[in-house]
């Protein structure tokens, strides 16, 4: 059984996006994955092509829903009585192969704190931009960013035709080294694919967020298994690596 | 051209675009405030240990995954870090360090200039 967790210090950074297409990429290959909405809004489903009618109860143990879509199992953790651990062992069922994606509010510094206790890799997504750097001095109050366990950093929405993107870029990627998790770039097609009720491997196969999700799974597989990191190019070497 | 780029080309079936492929030139990295203000931050970097030698807790689960690679050693500063005197003591740090931290910021900033995109 293994746990990932993704969170952001900071809102809207993207989030629901990368748990959502981790889950599908980690399903993908042949893993059971089951997908743990800890945010209020609702709106990870949409990534699965369920429409906003659509609705999953929250789990209480028997008796509630939890869809089966492309390989992935989606549970509402969100208004769950449920402590997260618990959801975690009431599902895997003692299969040891079972994969866990928690999308965890970047408001909730304290559930990913419980969570961080049992994952065994602890995703934080962040935008290139000075907000979304700073809010990072405000993620864990014990320890600083370098001395997180098991913790590694995305940066999504990526536009390198941006030269604060850029650089951005390549300050995480110097400073974070091997927690240094790579970059999924901005596609508009993210959202045109949402407003169509479909996914996305569907609506836009060429799309780059695939391909640098590809590359992020390869690094998380990775790490889990125990290897050393690749290069604190992150996922961009981890495409080189794994052509 | 990048294969996704003309790929996505091809599916528009568009000429009327402008390929530019947006590389880092090493003088392209500016050093904007913020990137300094968070690299002094010991809710960052840590306390007081330089950033390549901080230690680690025991791992609680997963000891083999901490096996992490020996960091490659600073390479001294570029010349565009010129611009660079001690840095001012920030709230996050007690002004007594501030000497060892330009160091550190200067080393930093040297591996940045010189990193390989
Ligand atoms: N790489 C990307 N390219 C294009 N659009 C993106 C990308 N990542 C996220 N988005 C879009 O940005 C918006 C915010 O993303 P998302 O909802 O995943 O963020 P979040 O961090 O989960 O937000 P919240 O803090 O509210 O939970 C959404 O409209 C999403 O479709
Ligand atoms: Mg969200």
């Amino acid at each position: 059984m293994t746990v990932i967790s993704v969170h952001s210090p900071k809102g809207g950074s993207g989030t629901t996006l990368i748990a959502a297409r981790l889950a599908m990429s980690f399903a993908g290959r042949g893993r059971p994955v089951t997908l743990i909405d800890y945010t209020r809004q609702d709106t990870l489903k949409l990534h699965f092509g369920m429409v906003p009618s659509q609705t999953i109860q929250p789990w209480q143990g028997a008796e509630a829903d939890a869809p089966v879509i492309g390989g992935v199992r989606l549970v509402k953790g969100y208004g769950s009585r449920m402590a997260a651990e618990q959801l975690v062992q009431d599902f895997s069922g003692g299969d040891t192969s079972q994969l866990f994606i928690f999308d965890i509010s970047s408001s909730n510094l304290e559930l990913r704190h419980e969570i961080s206790r049992f994952a065994d890799f602890n995703l934080c997504v962040l935008e290139p931009s000075p907000a979304d750097l700073t809010s990072l001095t405000l993620l864990d109050e014990g320890q600083s960013i370098r001395e997180l366990q098991n913790f590694g950093v995305v940066l999504n929405r990526v536009d390198e035709q941006y030269k604060l993107s850029r650089h951005c870029r390549r300050f995480l990627a110097e400073l974070l080294g091997e927690q240094y998790f790579g970059i999924v770039r901005r596609d508009e097609a993210v959202n045109e694919a949402l407003a169509q009720f479909e996914v996305l491997e569907k609506f836009a196969p060429q799309s780059v967020v695939l391909r640098d999700v590809t590359a992020l799974t390869n690094m998380i597989e990775a790490h889990l298994k125990g290897e050393p990191g690749v290069s604190t190019e992150g996922a961009d070497t981890a495409t080189r690596r794994a052509v | 051209m990048r294969n996704d780029a003309r790929a996505l080309l091809e599916k528009l079936s568009r000429q009327d675009f402008r390929y530019k492929q947006f590389e880092d030139p090493y003088t392209d990295m500016e050093l904007w405030p913020v990137f300094e203000a968070l690299l002094k931050d010991e809710r960052i970097s840590g306390k007081g240990e330089r950033r390549e030698e901080a230690p680690r807790a025991p791992e609680p689960r997963r000891p083999a995954a901490q096996a992490r690679r020996a960091p490659q050693s600073a390479k001294p500063a570029g010349s565009f870090l010129g611009q660079y005197s001690a840095p001012q003591p920030s709230p996050a740090n007690e002004p007594g360090r501030a000497q060892t931290e330009a160091v550190d910021l200067r080393r930093f900033l040297g591996k940045l200039g010189q990193a390989k995109s």
